[in-house]
Formats: structure tokens, C-alpha cells, sequence
């Protein structure tokens, strides 16, 4: 199992590589530099020269492979660069703000993880029942209508009308820090319209998953040996249509990322959303890389696990691999 | 689930196997006898008719400012209210549905010709051919597609041509791995292996044998992947970075609900585009589920 982890790791590297590579490449095969993006030619009069020596002062004079090795040096030494804007090293803006975002996807996460399956479980049991049908329907509601869209709705209805959930935030209060209670109140929505499209997706596939294993001969054989309805549903069938259900999980993580892009705007969640918006506004090439390296490594990250996840419910994964 | 006609056996001759291709005529019988489909049809047909004769179906100009009627809640001469400038905005969200379909469908199209050339190749040639276009797709697919778009907008620029060639460019990494699962059976039937036999090149083996089998699946994946395109849009052009106003979209009409004044007293200003991507996406995912049940006999929806 180590060797396995570890290969895995090792794997992992030079996609890494790659993704710094085209991340770096397609900023600087851009038209215009930063300086262009930073300066309106019509507002302010900058002459020739005074451009010229801010080139030289972000270094934006030196050519692109030597500006290429430079970076990767930066991100061995764990610092990613300055932002253009605020100079700050880019790497501990980001990780101010991964936590509140980590915390939102993770939560979403698990909802969409759990309440998707247990749906999909429902509507494999209840097959062609009323239960099915308001299932199907709606997760295809849930699918169809955009994050943003949801978020919308959910912030007038729950925040404006009833009242019920607060509208923005996550909870801190100045001089007094962050309480786990009123955390967890303001992260109840948010998570919650993140998780949905997640959710819907995985009641279509934990339902098929399901249907497709109850009807596998080894279902009939436990059910012929006369164990439990309960003992047969949860350990001959949800055991094996987990496998199918680790893909869907694992596949559908960048979206979650992507989503959270959205839901971070909308609930003004103090997350790596947010800095994204802020970074490519402004251009600030750095953070924008920066980010871009971020979001790939946990995506990559959270790859490895599914990996791991599949040999733990799929024996065979560890035998064959 | 991998059941081929060859490979089923004796069981279930008796199960009467579909032919596997069906007829057009008993396509669309299979087709209609699903409701949501038809249903689905309907919307995005009238959606489509709505935006195409657009200037004749509103009465407003979509980019007509009129500072004297800013901000009003829908009325008989505005049935949706005007925004922030006095423009229609029941007259913005035709035109804005000829930007943001053309773009769903483009972007689709493109998304769609090079899941299936690199699918194809992945599935046909094998070796390493095969799994060095795997390792690409997988490396596609770990960047967020919305983050991925964000990025590339704000570098490229932000020009309908832009994002809908992006967009495209993006998605198509389901689309390769479905056309390659579906090549690596296809190329095992018999009737493949008999025209390799009599010596059919490989091209004729692809495009001839094996790629009719693989339509119904591109189509339905296309039609699906239609939808998440138009919320691609949407979304971008939603957080402001997407196509530029004064060119209406659905998801840059919604620009202004960002602020939390807006969600709360103009309803109607991001209500009814949201209403609008919301149905046309509904409507696509149902045409979809609808063509899968028609397409493939063998899957169960």
C-alpha cells in the first residue's frame, strides 16, 4: 500500500511540472505585459523611458525562459512571486484565504457526498415509486439550474424574506475573532447552494450504480442465502456501487472549485473565490499563476486520495496496480 | 452494462435484442413517447424563435437608454421592468438569447469535433498513442473549468468569439473518453474484424464501421454538454468578466445582482434572465434524457 501511495506521488510531479509550465506559458505568450494591463495609456502620460525602468524594476525586461527559471526558483523556495499590486508575497495571500474556502468546498462536499447517495440508494429501492420520480425530477432541476442562479434565489428567499440565514460573511466578528457557532450559521447556506449541482449528480449515478448491482447474481445468491433485506442492500450492494461513486466524486471536484468561484462572490466568503475575481480584474499576473498552481496541486491532491479510496473499497485496484 | 449482439449468446435470443441501430421512424416514436422530452423541445424551440425574430417580437430597442424610466418594476409597456439605464428588459433577454444560445452552440460543436477526433485516435491507434492522449485529457481535466475560464478570458480577452472558442476548447475531455471507451469495444465485433479481413483500410474501419455506432452517444453527450457551455457563459459573464455590456447575455444582465440591494428590491432585474438560463438549460437536459432513451436501447435512464 506504501509503495502504492508513493508511486502515486511520484506521478503526480510531473503533471505538476506541466501544469507550471503551460500556466507560465500562456500568461507570457499573452499580448501586452503587465505593465500595459497596470497603466491606461489614456489616463496618465508615461513616457518611454519611466515604462521602461518599471520593466526593469519586475524584471519584465529579462526573456522568458530565464523570467521561467526565475519563478520556478520561487516556487522550490515555497514563495510563488509578489503581487503587482499589493507586493505582497503570493503565496501567504493565498493561504490566508484557503481555509475559509477549503472549509466551504469540504463542507459541500460531504452534503453532496452523503445526502446525493442516500437519495440515489432510495430511488434504486423505490424503483418506479413516487419517491423515484420526485427524485429524478428534481435532481435534474438540480443539475440544470446554474450555482449562481441558486445562490441568488436562496440569499433573497432565506436571507431577505425569511430571514432565517445571514446574507454575507462567515461569521467573524472584529476584536472578538471567530466563533465556531456563528460559523457553522453562516456556513449552512452557502454550503448547502454549493452542494446541490454536486448532489443531483450523484443521485443520478448512485441510482444507476445501485440498479445495476441489485441485479448482479451475487445480490440474488445473498438473498437466496437468506440474509437480511439490510445486510444484502448494504453490504453486497452500496459496497460495490461505491467504486463507481469514488469516479463521480473525484471527477466532479474541480467543479466544486469552479462553483465555489461563484458562491464566494454572491455570500461574500472571504475565499481564494474572491482573490481569483480580484486577481484576473486587475490582472496581477503573479496571484493569477499563483492561484492557478493552488487550485491544480489540491485538485491533483484530492485525486491521490479518490486513489486510495478506490484500493480501500476495490481490492483488485491494489492487486493490479 | 458491455453487452455486444455477439457476445450476449444464446440466453437472451428469446429476449428479442433491439437492432442495433434503430430506424429514424422508431427514434422518434421512442422519442415522443417521452413527455419531459417533447416538453424540452417545445421551450427551446419557442427560445430560439423568441431570440431569431427578436426586433420584431419586442417593442423596445435592447440598448435603447431612457434615463426618464430607470429602474421600474414590470408594467404593461415594460412587462419585465427596465434596468439601471431605462433599457427593456424584456427586449435585452431576446436579443441576449441569440449571444448566449450561439455561444452554447459553438462552443458545443467545437467541443464536440475535438472530443470525437481525439477519442478516435485514442481508441483506434492503442499503444502510446493511446495513453499519451490519456494523460492529456486527465491533465485538462484537473483545471476548474470556470477557474480555467476565468484565466484564459482575462488573458486572451473577452470577445464572444473568445469564449465561445474556449468555452470549447475546455469541455471536451468527456467526450474523448466516452468516443475511446466506446472505440475499444466497437473494435472488437466481428463485423469489424470481418472488414479487417478482407483488408479495409484503417480509415474506411473507422469512419465507415465503427464511428456510425458511436453517434447516438456523441449526440446525447453533445445536447448535455450544450447545456453546461450556456452556463459557462452564464456564469463568467454573471461575475462581469464574460462578454461585455452593452451586448446583452444572460448571464452580464445578471451583473448588477451581485450587490446585495439588488437581490433584495429588483427582483426583477436578475429574476427572469436567471428564469431564462435556468428553463433553457432544464429544457436541454430533458431533450437529452429524452434522445438517450431513443438512442440507446441499452442503457436505462
Amino acid at each position: 500500500m506504501q509503495a502504492y501511495i508513493l508511486r502515486r506521488l511520484l506521478v503526480s510531479l510531473p503533471l505538476l511540472f506541466l501544469i507550471a509550465v503551460s500556466t507560465f506559458a500562456f500568461i507570457n505568450l499573452a499580448p501586452g505585459d503587465a505593465i500595459d494591463a497596470m497603466i491606461d495609456p489614456q489616463e496618465l502620460e508615461a513616457s518611454a523611458s519611466d515604462l521602461n525602468r518599471l520593466r526593469e524594476a519586475m524584471g519584465l525586461n529579462r526573456s522568458v525562459p530565464e523570467r521561467f527559471i526565475a519563478w520556478l526558483g520561487q516556487i522550490v523556495r515555497g514563495n510563488l512571486g509578489y503581487s503587482y499590486y499589493t507586493g505582497e508575497p503570493v503565496l501567504s495571500r493565498i493561504s490566508s484565504k484557503i481555509l475559509p474556502t477549503l472549509e466551504l468546498t469540504a463542507t459541500a462536499m460531504i452534503l453532496s457526498t452523503v445526502l446525493g447517495t442516500l437519495f440515489g440508494i432510495i430511488a434504486a429501492l423505490k424503483q418506479y415509486s413516487a419517491y423515484d420520480y420526485t427524485l429524478g425530477i428534481a435532481s435534474l432541476f438540480g443539475v440544470s439550474i446554474p450555482t449562481f442562479f441558486f445562490a441568488l434565489l436562496a440569499l433573497y428567499l432565506f436571507a431577505f424574506v425569511w430571514e432565517i440565514f445571514p446574507s454575507h460573511g462567515m461569521g467573524y466578528v472584529p476584536g472578538e475573532g471567530l466563533s465556531l457557532r456563528l460559523n457553522i450559521y453562516h456556513l449552512i447556506l452557502p454550503a448547502l447552494v454549493l452542494s446541490i449541482d454536486t448532489m443531483a449528480g450523484k443521485t443520478r449515478y448512485a441510482r444507476t450504480a445501485m440498479l445495476e448491482v441489485l441485479k448482479a447474481d451475487y445480490v440474488t445468491t445473498a438473498r437466496a442465502k437468506g440474509l437480511s433485506e439490510q445486510v444484502v442492500v448494504l453490504r453486497h450492494g452500496f459496497r460495490n456501487a461505491l467504486i463507481p461513486l469514488i469516479t463521480v466524486t473525484m471527477l466532479r471536484l474541480p467543479g466544486l472549485f469552479g462553483g465555489a468561484l461563484l458562491v464566494e462572490a454572491i455570500f461574500t466568503w472571504p475565499g481564494m473565490g474572491q482573490l481569483t475575481i480580484q486577481a484576473v480584474g486587475q490582472r496581477d499576473y503573479p496571484m493569477i499563476m499563483g492561484l492557478t498552481m493552488i487550485v491544480s496541486s489540491l485538485v491533483l491532491l484530492a485525486n491521490l486520495a479518490a486513489d486510495l479510496l478506490y484500493a480501500y473499497a476495490d481490492p483488485r485496484v491494489r492487486v493490479n496496480a | 452494462m458491455s453487452t455486444s449482439n455477439t457476445t450476449e449468446g444464446a440466453a437472451s435470443i428469446d429476449r428479442q435484442i433491439p437492432e442495433p441501430r434503430r430506424s429514424r421512424r422508431s427514434v422518434w416514436r421512442q422519442f415522443r413517447r417521452h413527455k419531459l422530452a417533447l416538453a424540452g423541445l417545445v421551450i427551446l424551440l419557442t427560445f430560439s424563435f423568441g431570440a431569431a425574430f427578436a426586433p420584431v417580437v419586442a417593442r423596445h430597442g435592447p440598448n435603447r437608454v431612457d434615463l426618464d424610466n430607470v429602474q421600474q418594476s414590470p408594467s404593461w409597456s415594460h412587462p419585465l421592468g427596465t434596468d439601471s439605464a431605462g433599457r427593456d428588459v424584456f427586449a435585452r433577454i431576446l436579443h441576449a438569447g441569440r449571444v448566449s444560445l450561439s455561444v452554447g452552440a459553438v462552443a458545443t460543436l467545437i467541443s464536440v469535433v475535438i472530443g470525437t477526433v481525439i477519442g478516435l485516435v485514442s481508441g483506434y491507434a492503442g499503444g502510446w498513442v493511446d495513453n499519451v492522449l490519456q494523460r492529456f485529457t486527465e491533465y485538462v481535466m484537473t483545471f476548474p473549468t470556470l477557474f480555467a475560464l476565468l484565466v484564459l478570458v482575462s488573458i486572451l480577452g473577452a470577445s464572444v468569439f473568445n469564449i465561445m472558442v474556449i468555452i470549447g476548447i475546455l469541455g471536451w475531455t468527456g467526450k474523448a473518453r466516452l468516443v475511446r471507451g466506446q472505440v475499444l469495444q466497437g473494435r472488437e465485433l466481428d463485423y469489424v474484424a470481418a472488414a479487417r479481413a478482407i483488408g479495409a483500410s484503417d480509415m474506411r474501419i473507422l469512419f465507415v464501421h465503427i464511428l456510425p455506432a458511436v453517434v447516438p452517444f456523441i449526440v446525447v453527450a453533445a445536447t448535455l454538454s450544450l447545456a453546461g457551455a450556456i452556463i459557462a457563459e452564464s456564469s463568467l459573464s454573471f461575475l462581469g468578466l464574460g462578454v461585455r455590456i452593452p451586448t446583452a447575455t444572460w448571464g452580464n444582465m445578471m451583473t448588477s445582482a451581485q450587490s446585495l440591494h439588488t437581490i433584495r428590491n429588483e427582483l426583477w432585474l436578475w429574476l427572469s434572465p436567471g428564469v431564462a438560463i435556468a428553463a433553457t438549460v432544464i429544457a436541454v437536459n430533458f431533450l437529452g434524457d429524452g434522445l438517450r432513451d431513443a438512442l440507446d436501447p441499452r442503457q436505462e435512464a
